[in-house]
């Protein structure tokens, strides 16, 4: 309750501090600010629509909801009253009810899907009490049947994007925009990796997920109108170019459980700056929730693509088909995970939340060309890798610099309860276009 | 070249010495007098039981000056009368008797000594803001009736003789307050830099400080120590602050670097007020070294107005809670001026872009090895420890050059306020904006200097900044 007060309201800072001190020491307000599902299961054939509705009473207050987008299932919105926002988000994988703060409010959510099957809309964010909160949507073939039964299938990934998973993926390049929400944002032109062509693409590019061992296959289609290449820093060697319209498949094996840096290193780095990048996130060939095969445990884990980019100087130019002067690079927006703060400070993918005791990992990408020096409040850190090199020792520290196009990994273990920022240090890189917090920053939330 | 701390070659009875004046515009106006104060002995000779005394007189031209010397154990040493002090006292859990001027021009101060024990006790100078000749107090205690030990120099190798607790000499005239019971303010004071360009900057400040008005404030604002095991208590008290309007009015304390409760991190977003406030929080054991508390409100503004300072947790004279002891300790505070960001307020593009021009340790810049930021003097073989403290917002590398140029070799013992597994040896290291890294040298048998440089650089490229390298020196 605190947290998503705090959350919710943490860019107006007068607002946060009173709405901390009320939900502290007062009782929730007189309205029980609730709501439910209509169900939680829908059975439906393929080819069929079905729908669900949430409704309730917010009490007064905007309140947000999200659920996570099953692959191979179509969701859109269907009819609503008194809500701010009711979308699909695909490009953050999630689907977003936010109410206007009018008290009752519903919201119908419309299903289908071509291949049968379980899908689990997992409900990732209520800022009031729900019940139920998953839904499961059984996808019979068609004719009819009432399809799968226990599902059993909702992965757990905490990590943004796509789960490339296992040996084939395809990534498609692609260019288009991606918007920095809040004071101070904009729209900025972006190149990016995906792996649902058309739709546009994902700043950063989707975290592709390997396990110790595996061969991976991914083929890059490139669907933009210049040459592009696909290299993972570490891990892959081939740097030749992909033409316009052309495709290249690459093969490896991920025998490193770690953090890897891929991105696109043709065009003195504007490629790589436009938003060709992400990162591979290789975990223990068990499964087991270590940092490697023998290595230190966690509980949580977060992938963090930190990156900056130089809108007028660079995007706008290299988006149009203008030169680009390399040899100056102001960059005037600064991301985590292709967001600013407002919503990385929100983003529950970003956000490191757990519980006192547990220990989060978090595999950080510095994707852009400025080093990110990051402060962690609250508690300190130990640093167990730095760019695919794991450290025989780990020191505790509260800052710690990100150079320019390496990785890290860190462990945070929630040592005391409480709401504590994440930020860098370079108090300039903490804006969007000179707008505080709006930059490189989240939260770390210890209950 | 406006560097702020000249040399001055001051000749006296007993040594020809290397000395250092502060210099005068963070402090107030110019003063006419050549402030300078000087011992009325350097030795004092008595017998068990006796009581001798040792007198600090002189002239502070019109600005807070502070001198430190050690408490050798089995010394008792207690003040004396005094005139136109702002502090005089014994600090014996800090292991330093304190003498601070009151910035009215002619002051006096004396120390009494006993002792029950014959011997020698050597009271060391650890800081002086201003020449000051002698320096060192010999304290030679005979049996009762005898005269004692003769010729007693003081000097040379007895670097913490007599175990005292060593404590800290801090460079400069950055003042030192104890955060276990401080109130600070906030204050504007203008700076002149090398270009003649004036700054404003905010500073936290010591209440009572100079009344209103700024006299007596400093860039970096002041030192604050505690204990290993002590609870700090730092009010802020926001009365006549400069701020800026809402959203961004007031000011917190961030003691950046300590694992402190959500409602002590001074974080005005996660419920911290800004209006004023009391910062409570204990340090254990692992906390022994360097950490910095800063200003938390519209950092990207308050952090480069100079609401910073250092934050040191002592554990007696040793570096960290299982590692070696120092005989003197140097606090280097690392920052870089952007003077657009002085006049931008709210939110401004200008707050996107950072184009530092003046580069800075411990508030001055020192742009060559015979302009250095600050001068500090510690005796030949001793261990030094340096407190790197960096809350500038651009990379940074430490060295130490001797004077033929090369490298020397130190040793790092903490990286933000936390002993290393392992100390590492090397010739240079990076400190990253908000770090800190605790390092000790020690220095050859003969006399000579060293010069300790930090040089900031570029995010992007990593290249030294035009006028990037600031440059101190260490004489011995």
């Amino acid at each position: 309750m605190t947290r998503n007060c705090l959350l919710s309201t943490l860019i107006r800072p007068l607002v946060a501090l009173l709405c901390v001190f009320t939900s502290l020491t007062i009782a929730p307000s007189v309205f029980a600010a609730d709501a439910s599902l209509s169900t939680d299961t829908v059975n439906i054939a393929v080819g069929e629509n079905g729908s669900w509705t949430i409704s309730g009473n917010d009490g007064g207050s905007q309140r947000e909801f999200r659920w996570s987008l099953p692959s191979g299932l179509n969701i859109s919105t269907g009819s609503s009253s008194n809500l701010n926002r009711f979308r699909v988000r695909a490009d953050r994988g999630y689907f977003q009810v936010e109410t206007d703060g009018r008290g009752s409010f519903s919201g119908t959510v419309n299903v289908s899907a071509s291949s049968a099957g379980a899908y689990v809309m997992q409900n990732t964010r209520a800022e009031i009490s729900l019940n139920p909160d998953d839904v499961t949507i059984n996808v019979g073939d068609s004719g009819g049947s009432s399809g799968g039964g226990s599902t059993g299938g909702s992965t757990g990934g905490s990590t943004g994007g796509t789960g490339g998973g296992g040996s084939g993926l395809t990534l498609y390049i692609e260019a288009g925009s991606l918007s920095i929400n809040g004071a101070g944002g904009d729209v900025i032109d972006v190149w990016g990796y995906t792996d649902t062509p058309g739709s546009g693409p994902m700043v950063p590019g989707p975290v592709l997920e390997a396990r110790e061992g595996d061969s991976v296959t991914v083929t890059i289609v490139n669907n933009h109108n210049r040459s592009h290449n696909f290299v993972i820093k570490g891990v892959t060697s081939d740097t030749s170019s992909i033409p316009a319209g052309g495709s290249r498949t690459y093969t490896f094996n991920t025998n490193q459980a770690g953090v890897f840096f891929y991105r696109d290193t043709l065009n003195s780095n504007i490629n790589r700056s436009m938003g060709l990048h992400g990162a591979l996130v290789v975990r223990t060939g068990d499964g087991s929730r270590r940092a490697w095969s023998g290595g230190p445990s966690y509980n949580i884990e977060r992938t963090w693509v930190i990156a900056d980019m130089d809108k007028p100087r660079w995007n706008d130019r290299a988006a149009s088909g203008q030169s680009v002067s390399t040899g100056t690079y102001r960059p005037n927006y600064f991301m985590m995970n292709g967001q600013g703060g407002f919503d990385a400070m929100h983003d529950p993918n970003t956000v490191l939340e757990g519980n006192v005791g547990q220990t989060g990992i978090v595999r950080i990408v510095n994707a852009g060309q400025l080093d990110e020096s990051l402060h962690w409040h609250g508690n300190h850190f130990r640093v167990i890798s730095r760019d695919g090199t794991r450290l025989s020792q780990f020191e505790w520290q509260d800052t710690i610099n990100v150079k320019a196009g390496t990785t890290m990994m860190v462990l945070y273990r929630f040592d005391q309860p409480g709401i504590f920022p994440m930020h860098v240090h370079t108090a300039q890189m903490e804006t969007a276009n000179g707008v505080y917090l709006n930059g490189t920053a989240t939260l770390l939330v210890g209950n | 070249m406006n560097s702020t701390k000249r040399l001055i070659r001051v000749s006296n009875r007993l040594a020809l010495s290397w000395l250092f004046v502060v210099g005068s515009f963070l402090l107030g106006a110019q003063s006419a007098f050549a402030a300078s104060a000087s011992l009325s002995t350097s030795s004092v000779n008595i017998a068990t039981g006796e009581t001798g005394s040792w007198t600090i007189s002189g002239n502070d031209g019109g600005n807070y000056r502070q001198f430190r010397w050690s408490l050798p154990s089995g010394l008792t040493v207690s003040t004396g009368s005094s005139s136109n002090m702002y502090r005089f006292r014994v600090r014996s859990d800090r292991g330093y008797v304190e003498v601070y001027t009151g910035g009215r021009g002619s002051f006096s101060a004396t120390v009494r000594v006993s002792s029950n024990s014959s011997g020698t006790y050597v009271m060391q100078n650890q800081r002086a803001d201003i020449s000051l000749s002698p320096k060192d107090v010999t304290v030679t205690v005979g049996s009762s009736g005898s005269s004692g030990g003769g010729s007693m120099d003081g000097g040379g190798g007895s670097m913490d003789g007599g175990g005292g607790m060593g404590g800290g000499a801090a460079g400069g005239a950055i003042p030192v307050l104890d955060a276990t019971n401080v109130t600070l303010v906030v204050r504007s004071i203008n700076k002149t830099m090398s270009d003649g360009r004036n700054v404003t900057f905010w500073v936290f400040c010591e209440n009572g400080m100079g009344g209103g008005g700024g006299g007596g404030c400093t860039l970096p604002s002041p030192v604050l120590e505690m204990n290993v095991g002590e609870t700090a208590n730092i009010n802020l008290n926001m009365m006549m602050a400069p701020q800026e309007n809402p959203p961004y009015h007031g000011h917190t304390i961030h003691p950046h670097g300590v694992d402190v409760p959500q409602s002590e991190d001074g974080v005005p977003e996660t419920g911290a007020p800004v209006l004023g406030d009391t910062y409570t929080f204990s340090v254990d054991s692992r906390y022994a070294g360097s950490h910095m508390y800063h200003c938390h409100v519209h950092t990207v503004k308050h952090l480069e107005m100079g609401m910073y300072g250092a934050l040191i947790v002592k554990n007696g004279n040793r570096i960290n809670s299982g590692g070696p002891t120092y005989d003197f300790e140097w606090n280097m505070v690392m920052s870089a001026v952007d003077p657009a960001y002085h006049t931008a307020v709210q939110d401004s593009p200008v707050f996107a872009d950072y184009n530092p021009r003046y580069f800075l340790i411990n508030g001055q810049e020192g742009l060559s090895t015979g302009s250095p930021a600050e001068v500090f003097t510690a005796a030949p073989g001793a261990r030094v420890a340096i407190r790197l403290i960096g809350i500038h917002s651009v990379n940074g590398t430490f060295r130490i050059r001797s004077s033929g140029g090369s490298n020397q070799s130190f040793t790092v013992h903490n990286v933000d306020g936390f002993a290393l597994p392992s100390p590492k040896t090397v010739t240079s290291v990076e400190v990253s904006p908000g770090q800190t890294k605790d390092i000790m040298i020690t220095l050859p048998s003969g006399s000579g200097s060293l010069y300790p440089e930090f040089s900031y650089r570029n995010l992007r490229n990593n290249s030294t900044y035009s006028n990037g390298t600031v440059y101190t020196r260490l004489d011995y």
